[in-house]
């Protein structure tokens, strides 16, 4: 576990080198802020911005979660009726397929036509980025069932619905955790890319209408600054699901880290 | 008769005969052990008894009794328990899919959990346990819709030898209190004449029973047991009986 998790220590120590390095890169080869600004100048901007980017990147968090939600819910019930049926799932699962191999860039457009309110259209691109891994981790998960509980289970004469409900999802639910994780990355890739397309003005827009606006503008340090927020915004989303995993099964070793 | 086996076979794709026209039958509250070679079909002939598997050919006759869900009750060599549910929830699990309610359940698990020794650990996960405690559990969990056939495949396998004896010694109590029959399949010979009041030996290649040995009553089942002339001699003659098989089977 300590290879392939570097320690807060060493983390803090890396990017800060990262940074130092790039200050001092820009300082020494004189570079104009608009082709490279200095992470000094970056937080500077930041702070001078910080109402409006921080309202944006509430907007962009708001659509971000939600469409996790969403997606953990979706991803959840689909799987569990997969598992009930196989009719269904042969039917259905080539669709999800399908939405997945598609890249959201090329759906986004389409769905801003059919929506008419952005915010749900945002959600939809966003949940179609997200819920792909959770689905098909909850399916796998749902799958790998100690094969001598599933005896006692039909031994007992247990239904359809207790086999589920007491058996698989909880077998599931490390798969259904590691789903999360990547998703939760995924869902913020979604609600930005998403954005990106809508380009929206305003005021109630997200983080990717403040990087559209700055580039049109050739506000670079801008750009980055909401660049930041973004890079944040990720990794705490991230370290979030790391710590709820770990929490939720610290009294059941069955599952390696790795699975998690 | 609880259990009757009449020339059973059992083949599976690929594979010479899991079970060979096996015949057995297996008395109310009788104690019986299987052992033999690994491949000897033991285990095929626990599913077969519990159920979950049918014969190629051949007839099993079961008592009506054995009928109802929770009659028969199956301990495999690992605990097989619920990584996620507590001790309590994991020995609740069968009343609760015979849709028994907790509140219901209590006074019997809590009776069950003083038989087996584990009143002190009832909300702890299996992961919090030793692989003794485990066991327990599991055979606690076997018992607690009062099955009239416990069948148990390897149960003390992956146990060390001192625990292997008490819950050896454990089981006999629980049997006799409980009332019911049991089938336990191992692979020590001492351990099978210790414990059963017959013994099945197995050949392998195909699975069959080559021998049957009934343990005079009563035995004392202790440590005076496990040195009289008898048990001794029982575990040699066995030992041999196996031997001689499995080395026909290679020349076979």
């Amino acid at each position: 576990m300590s290879l392939r998790q570097p320690s807060a220590l060493g983390a803090v120590m890396s990017v800060g080198a990262f940074f130092i390095v790039w200050e001092g890169l820009v300082w020494l080869f004189e570079l104009p802020a608009y082709t490279l600004p200095a992470p000094s100048l970056v937080l500077q901007t930041l702070a001078q911005h910080s109402e409006s980017l921080l309202m944006s990147w509430w907007t962009t968090l708001k659509i971000t979660l939600g469409a996790l939600t969403l997606a953990a819910l979706g991803g959840v019930v689909i799987a569990a009726a997969f598992s009930l049926s196989v009719v269904l799932e042969r039917a259905l699962f080539p669709i999800a397929v399908m939405l997945q191999v598609t890249p959201i860039v090329a759906i986004a457009p389409l769905i801003l036509i059919y929506l008419d309110s952005t915010t749900a259209a945002l959600l939809l691109c966003a949940w179609i980025v997200a819920f792909f891994p959770i689905l098909s981790n909850t399916m796998t998960g749902l799958r790998t069932i100690d094969p001598h509980l599933s005896d006692l289970f039909r031994l007992y004469q247990a239904s359809g619905w207790q086999r589920l409900q007491l058996l698989r999802l909880p077998s599931a639910l490390p798969y259904f955790f590691a789903g999360l994780k990547i998703s939760a990355g995924l869902s913020l890739i979604g609600a930005v890319t998403a954005e990106m397309v809508a380009g929206a003005a305003g005021r109630e827009t997200g983080l990717a209408s403040r990087i559209l606006e700055a580039s049109f503008r050739t506000e670079t340090p801008k750009m980055f600054a909401a660049l930041v927020l973004l890079v944040l915004t990720g990794v705490m989303l991230h370290l979030i699901f790391v710590q709820l995993s770990r929490w939720a099964f610290r009294r059941w070793p069955v599952v390696s880290e790795q699975e998690i | 008769m609880l259990l009757q086996f009449e020339q059973v076979n059992r083949t599976f794709p690929e594979q010479r005969a899991a079970l060979d026209h096996v015949s057995f039958s297996l008395h109310t509250n009788e104690f019986l052990t299987i052992v033999g070679p690994s491949g000897c079909g033991k285990s095929t002939l626990l599913k077969l008894a519990s159920g979950l598997d049918q014969p190629t050919s051949g007839r099993i006759t079961r008592d009506g009794a054995l009928g109802a869900s929770g009659s028969v009750a199956f301990v495999f060599q690992d605990a097989t328990l619920m990584p996620w549910a507590s001790v309590f929830d994991n020995i609740w699990l069968p009343l609760r899919l015979a849709g028994v309610s907790r509140a219901q359940s209590v006074a019997r698990i809590h009776s069950l959990l003083d038989v087996v020794g584990l009143a002190d650990v009832a909300m702890l996960r299996p992961a919090q346990l030793s692989g003794g405690m485990r066991m327990r559990v599991s055979i606690a969990r076997a018992m607690v819709t009062r099955p009239r056939l416990l069948l148990m495949d390897e149960p003390f396998g992956s146990l060390d030898d001192f625990t292997r004896k008490r819950l050896g010694q454990d089981l006999l109590r629980w049997w006799r209190q409980e009332k019911m029959s049991v089938m336990l399949v191992t692979h020590q010979l001492s351990e099978a004449v210790l414990l059963g009041q017959r013994v099945i030996a197995m050949g392998a290649r195909p699975g069959r029973i080559i021998e049957v040995i009934k343990v005079p009553e009563p035995a004392s089942r202790d440590q005076e047991f496990m040195s009289s002339p008898f048990f001794l001699q029982t575990v040699n003659r066995l030992g041999d009986v196996i031997e001689a098989d499995s080395r026909q089977g290679s020349v076979r």
